[in-house]
């Protein structure tokens, strides 16, 4: 299970300080840019990535993945505090989130996702440490019929984003779903792009996230004075921050679930974050006894602790199968590769004259990680007390700034004036769907589903000669889809059942 | 228990409506796909979403929406309103100017009129502000992110004739 000579050699790597030094330099960095609206995880480490050329390997690998785990810890400051989820990561964590700002209890939300974020981390890489060699077993298996079902498990969660009535967000997320379907197919056709080259990629994520969470959110903000209704002035309190974390840990089996979710979830790959994130927020809503969507800590736990531990799963399966499991892991392989490192099942065999291969580089990068989501937490709080502050102005001042974070953020992503007026458009609609109860984040959910459910369909007909029914024959995704029509069962049941309470209790009346 | 008489809201359509829309747009340009594996496809996905937004709109209409018990009828505040279209109106005008004008001059234009839109008047902010955080926004993107924000023709107009002319 271990290879303890490599263990050591992997302890004497890191008492470099070069080593030491480039993580909380690549956590400084990341959280900051993480939390900007706009600057996606990918964004943050690529660049980081000219910094690179002049570390060696290990150093180059520790300050791209200590950014790729702040930059998803740093999208949920905004989250909670302006419902502007600063990477798609975080869009399940800005639905609790806010609404517990809302309340006056930011605090204690950016505590609880400070603390979710660091423990998911440090819970996944852990995991990883014991586990690699069973995980590249297990990762090798996956492919599009069994991607496919893990989109179309997701579809679940519209259940519970689901606005004022259940049929509200179905309709929301399926709207998304198609716009989701936008752009080159996986047979190379184009779909409902209007001769525009900009949308041959389809929509593109971060700005439709912006238009509709972001941008979106500016006229509702305009409706009253302060973000936090409560009346009391909100004073970014440490002490809150830091008891609030004691408090994650009494939700323990919620905190270790989402651990888990998200480090599986990570292993799988393009399955991503957000996924991740969305999973777990929704297992969670599922067991909990209070209602979700009005400010509930479990919320915030199970989104963060996923996102952050679906880093290490990612991690893993670009290291054991050289397979990138999201956006970032794969520039992160390719850093590596600009060093001449070829991630894959041939890292593992050690090489007499490279310190950097073997399970010695390995360990190290896993230490190293370990490191960074524990220094995640003392780093993470510090800089959530600062940026904390922004909900003590006034909304009127807010709303044009974070127009122009909306409008640079768009643009950014892809340098496009064309990106920034799509966000424009998403905004529009983000702000009256919710007005009339449909729940945008439905709309972000179908967007990330949509073209990975319809490409891994599409490729899985191809594998079996354009017969997709032939997917059932695969175990995995006989136990997926299982699970699927269980939740969706599970669902309806409940739904059932509550309409018939009220029904119930009137004709006792 | 009384019932109490439900009228059409009209708005609710609205979202129903840009549904709908959508789906009529998808299933156009489904049309033009040759292979039948995505015509096929895509046209269930949209006949189906068609199906439940219809029935979204039956269910809104004529069987009432359950709210947490009160009914809240948005955009009834036409002062708040105004201020909120004016904010969007101008947003996407500095989209547009930022074309021609470029990145600075169009932040340094339209971010005073985005505050004064949403109700500041410390002055003195806003020209700070305004002056400012286009500078530093651009300087940090070119200078360190490595990601050109756009110049805009008068921008490249003057960077071309002024300063790469040979003047002698």
């Amino acid at each position: 299970m271990f290879d303890l000579p490599a263990l050591q050699n992997a302890f004497i790597m890191l008492m470099d300080w070069k080593v030491l030094m480039v993580i909380p330099i690549g956590l400084l960095y990341s959280i900051i840019v993480g939390a900007i609206p706009g600057f996606t995880t990918s964004m943050a480490i690529t660049t980081l990535l000219p910094l690179t050329y002049v570390l060696d390997p290990l150093s180059a690998i520790v300050i791209l993945a200590s950014a790729y785990g702040g930059a998803i810890y740093g999208g949920s400051i905004t989250a909670i505090l302006l419902h502007t989820p600063g990477t798609p990561a975080s869009a399940a964590t800005a639905i609790e989130g806010y609404a517990m700002t809302q309340k006056g209890e930011a605090s204690r939300a950016l505590g609880l996702a400070t603390t979710a974020s660091s423990i998911g981390g440090a819970f996944s890489y852990l995991f990883v440490f014991f586990v690699m060699v069973p995980i590249s077993w297990f990762a090798l298996r996956f492919s599009s019929p069994e991607l496919f079902a893990v989109a179309v498990f997701g579809i679940t969660i519209l259940a519970v984003i689901r606005g004022s009535s259940l049929a509200k967000g179905i309709a929301a997320g399926f709207f998304g779903f198609l716009l989701g379907l936008v752009g080159m197919t996986a047979y190379g056709q184009t779909r409902a792009t209007f001769g525009r080259v900009e949308l041959i990629e389809g929509f593109p994520t971060v700005t439709v996230l912006i238009g509709l969470l972001a941008f979106s959110q500016i006229f509702t903000m305009l409706e009253q004075k302060y973000i936090v209704q409560t009346g009391r002035e909100f004073e970014p309190n440490f002490r809150d921050m830091v008891k609030a974390s004691a408090e994650t840990f009494k939700d323990w089996f919620n905190l270790i679930r989402s651990s888990l979710i998200g480090t599986f979830v990570g292993l799988m790959p393009a399955a991503g974050s957000s996924i991740a994130s969305f999973i777990s927020y929704n297992e969670a809503s599922r067991n909990s006894k209070v209602p979700f969507g009005n400010g509930n800590p479990a919320g915030i736990i199970a989104s963060e602790a996923a996102n952050n531990a679906s880093e290490g799963g990612a991690m893993a399966t670009m290291l054991s199968l050289g397979i990138p499991g999201s956006p970032s892991s794969a520039i992160i392989m390719g850093a590596l590769l600009i060093h001449g490192i070829r991630p894959g099942p041939k890292l593992f065999i050690p090489k007499d004259y490279d310190p950097y291969s073997g399970m010695t580089f390995v360990y190290a990068i896993i230490l190293t990680q370990i490191l960074a989501a524990i220094l995640t937490w003392p780093m993470g709080l510090t800089i959530s007390k600062w940026g904390s502050r922004i909900i003590k102005i006034e909304t009127k001042v807010l709303a044009p700034l974070i127009a122009f974070l909306c409008v640079v953020g768009s643009f950014a992503s892809r340098s496009f004036i064309f990106d920034a007026s799509i966000m424009v458009v998403f905004g529009l609609i983000g702000f009256v769907f919710s007005k009339y109860g449909y729940p945008p984040v439905a709309i972000v959910l179908g967007i990330i589903l949509g073209p990975i459910a319809d490409g891994e369909l599409m490729r899985s007909a191809m594998l079996f000669f354009g017969n997709p029914w032939m997917i059932f024959t695969r175990p995995i995704v006989i136990v997926l889809f299982s699970i699927t029509a269980a939740a969706l069962l599970f669902t309806a049941f409940g739904e059932l059942r509550k309409k018939k309470k009220p029904a119930e209790e009137s004709s006792d009346d | 228990m009384e019932k109490e008489k439900k009228r059409i809201d009209l708005g609710e359509l609205i979202v129903p409506g840009i549904i709908i829309a959508t789906m009529a747009v998808f299933l156009y340009q489904s049309i033009g796909i040759d292979r039948p594996e995505d015509n096929l496809r895509l046209v269930c996905i949209v006949v189906g979403v068609l199906a439940l937004s219809l029935a979204v709109i039956l269910f809104s209409i004529f069987r009432g929406e359950e709210t947490d018990g009160k009914k809240k009828t948005p955009f009834r505040d036409t002062s708040l309103l105004k201020r909120q279209g004016l904010l969007y109106g101008l947003v996407a005008a500095y989209i547009f100017l930022m074309n021609i004008l470029g990145f600075i001059v169009s932040s340094t234009v339209m971010l005073p009129l985005m505050f004064l839109a949403s109700g500041v008047k410390k002055y003195r902010l806003i020209f700070a502000i305004s002056l400012l955080l286009p500078v530093v926004t651009y300087i940090l993107f070119r200078r360190f992110f490595n990601i050109l924000l756009p110049e805009g023709m008068i921008e490249t107009c003057l960077v071309d004739n002024v300063l790469y002319r040979k003047w002698f």
